[in-house]
């Protein structure tokens, strides 16, 4: 039953990033747990993919990783430290320091030019806007770098960001989740919103970016076709108990 | 420095928002208007009836029911049983604590309009509302014996204007054989409008009431015994009797003992009353009105404070989106709430701010119209006493509401976790 995640291609030696271990979860006045994971890991610089259709708990498994939400039983600890040890302040500066968010669409602040969107991690944590400093010489070159290798047009950098279409804006929120180096990014179906071109060039660039600045990618999405992108992929719903047992009831 | 990060970004994004927050701003800024002027007028109103009379300490007519007393004399509504002698008066007037003495005489109307008899000093001690005196918006005060000074009400209800001649009829009936026909009034001075029963008077001397009743006695015309218009200013026409009389002291201290004074007047039962008490004792007799009010403004008021939820929830219920992108960058829920709570006190305190400056702006234009049209007296100025309580309420809910949607982001993202959908 271990379903831990040992596909080729994982860079040996390297600590995990991301445990999970025996974590339950049950939405207050359910009977059944949305989440029932017997053990799952994330190791440095690994890209790992999670596959699941709608309603397997993609969503609720990076509320849990990024300590936005707390398991009823079990651990899940970000480098070594489970995120139930610590108070919700505690929380929330160490998600900034350690962990860049990619959500489905909607990612930048509409009213922030693609600059400032993506300096927002520096801002709020001494930690990023250090190590942005220390690869780049300042946060704001860090920044255009990352916009850069991304492939964003400099002539849109100082636009507001609601000026960019879908696929520009998921590349700004990519440059915003891994500036200043965050040991683990969470990724919520970032392509589900672009075309076929897009999509794929968006997760070579995601991949290659990850790979350059050190981060480990954890990424769910319901789409198969993405698999070659990752070191390893894993399957959800066979993951999940909790989903197994409400499958298995519908049968 | 991630709070001051945070302040900037709350200020751009209130900017980004800046048309939907400037039309909160207004619609609160009309709520706290009408709540205002609820308010305002609720109040006012009261004080406007309170203020029919002021100024005058005692008002002294023959001996019968407070409240009747007060309802001839101030309102002029209804008629005495009987008169008092203007000896009575004459002795009162020597007392040493009594300043002036106003004689009043009613009992006949014009056109449904009553009568009001009285001397050239009435218009120098008659007061209303905050101790005004009667101005005259046209022509000048009464002088011969057949002059008449409208109220501003008759002139404009009737249509007249200087210059133009008048009948008056005897009793309030509606009985055209009861014109004094034979002695025309004619209209010397029109007053300004006053909010008050003045409004509805016609002013004539005590000499002219005096003039049309010489060939009078018992309320009908004597047969066979006419006297003419011109006849009748050679008589004597010093009257005999008033039906009240309006009093002013030197000090008001000595408002009780003159009171039990006239009491005690030997040769002749009168009675004086204080006005102002009296007015409010009749006010709280019809208290009914002034719950209607109170009733009204309890509605606008919930009325317009479930707008405002309305308007200030509607408009943060499209920032969900938003405030997850933030909880996902390191803002915890207590920084989103300190955000959105924030926001929401400007937001309603500009509301609030706004409506109270358009509201007093808006007061001190309308006054004076709102005086010449309704004789309705508002009182102008900064908000006072309840009308505080009025933009308290307003800023407090505003701030609640505004805190309602932070508190709906958060127990989203509990239940859907860092989803940005929705």
């Amino acid at each position: 039953m271990a379903l831990q995640s040992t596909a080729s291609g994982e860079p040996a030696g390297h600590a995990p990033v991301l445990q999970l271990h025996q974590v339950r979860l049950t939405w207050p006045g359910a009977r059944q747990p949305v989440i029932d994971l017997p053990d799952l890991q994330v190791l440095a610089r690994q890209r790992l993919m999670l596959r699941g259709g709608s309603g397997c708990g993609k969503t609720t498994l990076l509320s849990l990783a990024a300590g936005v939400l707390l398991s009823d039983q079990g651990q899940v600890r970000l480098l070594g430290q489970d995120w139930r040890a610590l108070r919700a302040g505690a929380r929330d500066a160490r998600r900034v320091d350690h962990v860049g968010y990619l959500f489905q669409q909607f990612n930048l602040l509409p009213y922030l030019s693609v600059l400032d969107n993506v300096l927002m991690p520096c801002r709020f944590s001494a930690r990023r806007q250090a190590q942005a400093v220390q690869s780049h010489g300042s946060p704001l070159a860090a920044a255009q770098a990352l916009l850069d290798a991304l492939e964003l047009p400099q002539t849109l950098w100082s636009r507001g960001a609601d000026a960019l279409s879908v696929g520009q804006q998921q590349r700004v929120a990519a440059a915003r989740a891994l500036i200043g180096q965050p040991e683990l990014v969470l990724a919520d179906e970032p392509t589900s919103a672009l075309d076929e071109d897009n999509r794929d060039r968006f997760m070579q660039l995601l991949g290659a970016q990850c790979a350059r600045s050190g981060c480990a990618l954890l990424f769910v999405s319901h789409d198969s076709r993405l698999a070659p992108h990752f070191d390893a992929v894993l399957d959800l719903p066979r993951l999940n108990r909790a989903t197994r047992a409400s499958g298995q009831e519908a049968v | 420095m991630r709070t001051s990060v945070l302040w900037r970004v709350a200020l751009r994004s209130a900017w980004y928002r800046r048309f939907g927050l400037a039309l909160v701003v207004l619609s609160l800024a009309l709520s706290t208007f009408l709540l205002l002027t609820v308010e305002r007028l609720r109040h006012d109103v009261r004080a406007n009836f309170s203020q029919a009379v002021s100024g005058t300490d005692l008002i002294v007519g023959p001996r019968t029911g407070a409240v009747q007393l007060l309802l001839y004399a101030v309102f002029r509504i209804g008629q005495p049983v009987h008169n008092i002698r203007m000896s009575s008066l004459q002795a009162l007037a020597q007392d040493r604590a009594v300043d002036w003495v106003v004689p009043l005489s009613l009992g006949d109307s014009h056109r449904g309009y009553p009568v009001v008899a009285t001397t050239p000093a009435y218009f120098e001690h008659f007061r209303y509302g905050e101790r005004r005196a009667l101005t005259l918006r046209e022509g000048r005060r009464f002088e011969a014996v057949y002059d008449t000074v409208l109220g501003a009400e008759v002139a404009e209800r009737l249509g007249y204007r200087l210059g133009q001649s008048i009948v008056l009829r005897h009793g309030l009936g509606g009985m055209a054989h009861n014109d004094h026909a034979d002695k025309p009034f004619t209209v010397v001075g029109i007053l300004a409008r006053t909010g008050t029963p003045v409004d509805r008077s016609v002013h004539i001397r005590l000499e002219g009431m005096q003039a049309l009743h010489l060939d009078w006695v018992a309320g009908v015309p004597l047969p066979g015994r006419s006297v003419s218009a011109q006849q009748a200013l050679e008589m004597d026409l010093t009257p005999r009797s008033v039906t009240a009389a309006l009093v002013g002291l030197k000090s008001r201290a000595a408002v009780f003992a003159v009171q039990r004074r006239v009491a005690g007047f030997e040769a002749e039962p009168l009675m004086a009353v204080l006005p102002g008490v009296v007015i409010d004792e009749l006010w709280d007799t019809l208290g009914a009105a002034e719950q209607a009010l109170r009733l009204m403004g309890l509605m606008v008021g919930l009325v317009s404070l479930a707008g405002l939820v309305a308007v200030v929830v509607t408009a943060l219920e499209q920032r969900r989106r938003e405030l997850a992108v933030l909880r996902s960058i390191g803002a915890g829920p207590p920084r989103v709430l300190a955000l959105l709570a924030l926001e929401g006190f400007v937001v309603s305190s500009s509301g609030a701010l706004a409506g109270a400056l358009i509201w007093s702006l808006g007061l001190a234009l309308a006054a004076p119209w709102l005086q010449s049209v309704y004789g309705l007296h508002l009182s102008t100025g900064w908000p006072r006493g309840p009308e505080w309580a009025v933009l308290l309420a307003v800023v407090a809910a505003g701030t609640a509401a505004s805190l309602l949607p932070g508190w709906r982001a958060y127990r989203l993202s509990l239940a859907q976790g860092l989803s940005a959908g929705g």
